[in-house]
């Protein structure tokens, strides 16, 4: 082991609480359930649905173990709503929704988004997912990746569902000129690689 | 849909706390007008501007808004030093045509 392996290995933190954030449908459930089934007790932490804004409230799971040769990190994983600025109730009804049962959602969203941007305060470091099947413009994800640097909270941007033909991670990472982790969090493929990347947050 | 927009400088932000600032925008939005920033909004305005929203959606009239943070335009200032402006750009959730609007 290398001195500065060995450094790090004594200095890198045991406990982690992770949040996985980003906009609507990025994947942040599925990452989460992902997680939970390969490195915690499998409990699934939320429904995964086409629907928009199926995760409403903030869960968390804890001692989720991810390890390498220098030890485990217990990690507590966060899943959040997605954070949107607008929140239209309309889009519910194309999705089989009655207007009443749309309405609720809506409401209920409003409520999560303000969660989701609450739950920052009490994070370690943070996923932020991006739904790399889509153009990544959407200011939300700026917002989310500037809180998270003007509170100095250690960042991974995970490019996910990459299993799709559209999906594009080169772009997302030009996007936001920096090191992504491309993901498909339904297939499970480049979770290793996003553990490493949640090893080394956990020494920072 | 008419396009009306409020174009507001930074003399006149700079005087108004992040709270403030985000209800002007609110109240902006709720009159179906489009807000043009100079100076921009900060990530943790833009935080708290996304809370202040969704505790005043009604889910008939006001359902929030779309926001864009252009490239910041580059101006020439005294003696050729360069200044970058940076704006944000906040329309009604309706609005369907604001990236349309700034080309």
């Amino acid at each position: 082991m290398g001195i500065l392996a060995r450094i790090f290995a004594r200095s890198r933190r045991s406990q982690l609480t992770i949040g996985i954030l980003g906009a609507p449908n990025a994947g942040k459930t599925t990452l989460a359930n992902r997680i939970s089934s390969e490195c915690g007790n499998g409990t699934p932490l939320g429904e995964v649905s086409p629907v928009p804004h199926e995760t409403r409230e903030v869960v968390a799971l804890e001692h989720c173990t991810v390890s390498d040769q220098n030890g485990s990190l217990d990690l507590t994983v966060v899943d959040t709503p997605g954070i949107a600025t607008s929140v239209d109730y309309r889009e519910f009804l194309n999705h089989g929704l009655t207007k009443q049962e749309s309405i609720n959602r809506a409401k209920e969203a409003t409520r999560g988004v303000i969660k989701a941007i609450q739950s920052l305060d009490k994070l370690d470091a943070a996923i932020v997912v991006v739904d790399a099947a889509r153009a990544p413009f959407d200011q939300i994800n700026w917002t989310v990746l500037g809180n998270l640097e003007a509170r100095k909270i250690p960042l991974i941007v995970a490019a996910n569902k990459t299993d799709l033909p559209d999906a594009d991670p080169t772009l997302v990472q030009e996007t936001f000129q920096s090191e992504i982790i491309p993901i498909s969090a339904k297939e499970g493929t480049g979770m290793n690689e996003l553990y490493g990347s949640i090893l080394t947050v956990a020494n920072m | 849909m008419e396009l009306r927009m409020d174009f507001v400088t930074e003399n006149t932000t700079r005087k108004m706390n992040t709270f403030q600032k985000c209800n002007f925008v609110i109240s902006k939005l709720k009159n179906d007008r489009v807000v043009i920033f100079e100076g921009g909004l900060n990530p943790e305005e833009e935080a708290i501007l996304i809370e202040e929203t969704m505790s005043q959606i009604d889910h008939e009239s006001f359902l929030g808004y779309k926001i864009m943070n252009p490239v910041p335009i580059r101006n020439s200032g005294i003696f050729n030093r360069h200044k970058d402006v940076k704006m944000t750009i906040i329309a009604p959730q309706n609005y369907e045509n604001l990236s349309v609007a700034l080309v």
